[in-house]
């Protein structure tokens, strides 16, 4: 799966992030945060600015995750793909 | 913001609460490279990807809006960010991409900050030939728009705030 380092660092973080950016879309590249940004949108700019076409993670430091529905997906009538994405 | 209605209609022309019952809300479109990504496809002296054309389904059960995730691979792109959700099997983890979704019969283009990769093999509306479905277009696109699904009479109207227009 493409951006488990990032994920694990992220989660080994959170709690001291919470205290100083929660709300904020934090931008990791493996185990470095390269900035917090206000919006998804300045984060993702900035992460293709600084880094190009590469995989990196764009997360909203938030205390709990925002739960994702697809119906769909739930049923089966569609498959969550896994691909593992190497730069 | 600009408009768009789909009347159904049966063979003879009637309006068709049924036939929108069979294939639901749907718009032909084609999934892009975002521009910030192909600015750096062409500075490092590249080609950006071609677009790839099929049909959009609404889905109003969607968090996100949900796209092929071979199609996404296919134009190079790479994720972003990551989300758990819900499956046959019980929660996973996904991919989560930036895409533009072009809609090419309206001159439409909208940027989608943020799409599931999914494997959506197989699904097709109804039709000779069946047509493809290569994206479920759930509500982070619905929540720039006004959907309205008249499922008595056999149509559907959207208006989207769009990111650019074009002449069809």
């Amino acid at each position: 799966m493409a951006l488990e380092t990032e994920v694990e660092f992220y989660n080994s973080q959170k709690n001291d992030w919470l205290e100083h950016y929660e709300g904020k879309f934090a931008l990791i590249k493996e185990k470095k945060l390269l900035g917090t940004y206000t919006t998804w949108e300045e984060a993702f700019d900035a992460g293709v600015q600084k880094l190009g076409n590469v995989p990196f993670l764009i997360k909203q430091v938030q205390e709990k995750d925002e739960v994702v529905q697809f119906p769909a997906l739930a049923v089966g009538a569609i498959s969550a793909s896994s691909h593992a994405i190497h730069p | 913001m600009p408009v768009h209605t789909q009347f159904i209609r049966d063979k003879n022309g009637n309006l068709s609460a049924a036939g929108l019952a069979q294939v639901g809300a749907f718009f032909p479109i084609e999934v892009h490279v975002p521009p910030q990504i192909a600015d750096v496809i062409v500075k490092a002296g590249h080609t950006v990807p071609k677009s790839v054309s099929g049909i959009g389904l609404i889905d109003t059960g969607a968090t996100l809006t949900c796209i092929q995730e071979d199609i996404l691979i296919s134009l190079g792109l790479n994720p972003i960010g990551q989300v758990t959700s819900g499956t046959a099997n019980g929660p996973r983890p996904s991919n989560v991409y930036p895409a533009r979704i072009v809609f090419p019969t309206k001159g439409w283009t909208l940027d989608l900050g943020q799409a599931m990769g999914v494997n959506l093999a197989g699904q097709a509306i109804p039709g000779d030939p069946p047509q493809p479905i290569i994206a479920l277009l759930g509500r982070n696109l619905l929540q720039r728009s006004v959907f309205i699904y008249n499922g008595i009479t056999g149509f559907w109207t959207i208006t989207l705030e769009i990111t650019a227009s074009s002449p069809t």
